[in-house]
């Protein structure tokens, strides 16, 4: 059988515990990094988009997806093109803190009203428009009917269902910064040693974004312009 | 080598040392030192980062031979097996219980975990991202020695374990084999020897010598 492309992440975390000669006991702090750099690996290095359909509930809200870091563009699939919205933070969220509590407004189509032909609109407006509500993590669409709305977003990399997976080119990479990470903010690690294993962390990165994208001025800069790392060594 | 063997042994050195070949040691008081050095060699090893114990842990698995049994608290809803052994307190977060795994199923894995760490997992996202179970070692409000289980819950719960415990010198059985850690024999028996030389005669005598005393 052929090995997958992708590895899970408890593999991820048992294949860099045992490069960093540490058995489970380090487990839990090792999942933590772990978690920390794939998200931000997602944001920083990789274009991971992921496209997905998500029905619209009858309050024209469209929750988004737990792994969501941002939205890249959201529209509805016509014709074998996407037809995209337009943000419009002007739409009023209709939202109230309730004691503390963040509840529906219980008019909450007070300024959404069904479009004559397309659905509901922004009152005395029937272009399409979106907003984002962060705090609830969902979208307010207005002036369509209610129908799927396909979205376009980075994607953290990490489901809540416990089955994340890491592409296999970025392996290396994680685990070199998952180690770094680790030694990084431990108080008994020496200089020399951290300078080390941030030196292999930016190998690692440099190869990863080979595939991914070209290279920063700062990268350029430490690869021509740097010959040698010098380090406290005792 | 059997515990009996060990004692044996020790005793038989002893009795080549001139200055303490007079001291008649209760055999009770005898294990008891040879009982504190042992401990202190395995707690002293582990301190220095040694954590390779295979030899040393035993194997539990209930007296049913079908495992340890996983109960639930019906006051807190924790998971918990109630320790079936004594166990050696190692400073590690581990200390006695080396490895807990499901009786029969390989797909599930037991970390261990320090009990300080336990609340910075409730109520998380990483509990989402992650479903792991971590095991902790403790007592319950009767005192009885415990592992808890975190993140265990009715979906992933698992009915019986398998433990590796580390147990103490005192908690083997006389026929049972002792596996003393690699090049620890000469300072099980200096320390011993140390220790009976201080040994006040009143202590050291046994039995028949206070008889006659």
């Amino acid at each position: 059988m052929d090995s997958p492309s992708a590895i899970t992440l408890k593999e991820l975390i048992y294949s860099s515990l045992n490069k960093a000669n540490l058995d489970n006991t380090e487990y839990d702090r090792f999942e933590r990094i772990s978690i920390d750099l794939i998200r931000k690996f997602h944001l920083h290095h990789f274009q991971d988009i992921k496209i997905v359909e998500i029905e619209m509930d009858v309050n024209h809200r469209v929750k988004l997806p737990d792994d969501c870091l941002w939205v890249k563009a959201i529209g509805y699939p016509k014709h074998g093109r996407l037809w995209t919205i337009t943000r419009d933070d002007k739409i009023y969220q209709a939202e109230s803190m309730v004691s503390g509590v963040l509840s529906s407004d219980s008019d909450t189509l007070e300024n959404i009203q069904e479009h004559p032909k397309y659905g509901y609109a922004a009152r005395g407006r029937n272009k399409y428009g979106f907003t984002i509500n962060y705090s609830t993590r969902e979208l307010i669409i207005t002036g369509t009917p209610l129908i799927n709305i396909t979205i376009h977003y980075l994607s953290s990399g990490l489901s809540m269902d416990g089955d994340s997976f890491i592409p296999a080119e970025a392996i290396n990479a994680l685990q070199a910064a998952i180690i770094f990470d680790a030694n990084a903010y431990d108080a008994k690690s020496s200089n020399a040693y951290t300078a080390r294993l941030r030196q292999n962390y930016k190998s690692e990165l440099y190869e990863l974004r080979k595939i991914y994208t070209t290279h920063t001025t700062d990268e350029w800069h430490d690869m021509f312009l740097r010959t040698q790392t010098q380090v406290v060594t005792r | 080598m059997k515990k009996q063997d060990l004692i044996e042994q020790i005793i038989d050195v002893k009795n080549r040392i001139p200055t303490l070949r007079d001291k008649d040691i209760d055999p009770v008081v005898f294990e008891q030192i040879i009982s504190r050095v042992f401990n202190q060699l395995i707690c002293d090893l582990s301190a220095k980062g040694v954590n390779n114990f295979q030899l040393l842990t035993k194997l539990f698995i209930g007296d049913d031979k079908t495992g340890v049994d996983v109960q639930q608290d019906t006051n807190t809803g924790m998971y918990y097996s109630l320790l079936p052994a004594d166990i050696s307190h190692l400073p590690d977060i581990r200390t006695g219980v080396r490895n807990v795994a499901p009786m029969t199923d390989n797909s599930v894995e037991f970390h261990p975990i320090s009990r300080n760490r336990i609340i910075g997992r409730s109520n998380q996202t990483v509990n989402q991202i992650s479903k792991e179970i971590f095991y902790t070692p403790g007592q319950d409000s009767d005192g009885n020695l415990t592992v808890d289980y975190i993140g265990m819950n009715s979906n992933n719960n698992v009915a019986k374990v398998k433990m590796y415990l580390l147990i103490p010198f005192e908690a083997y059985g006389e026929d049972d084999q002792v596996h003393l850690p690699g090049g620890q024999d000469m300072i099980l028996i200096e320390n011993v020897m140390k220790i009976i030389q201080n040994t006040p005669k009143d202590v050291a005598y046994g039995q028949s010598q206070r008889n006659n005393a």
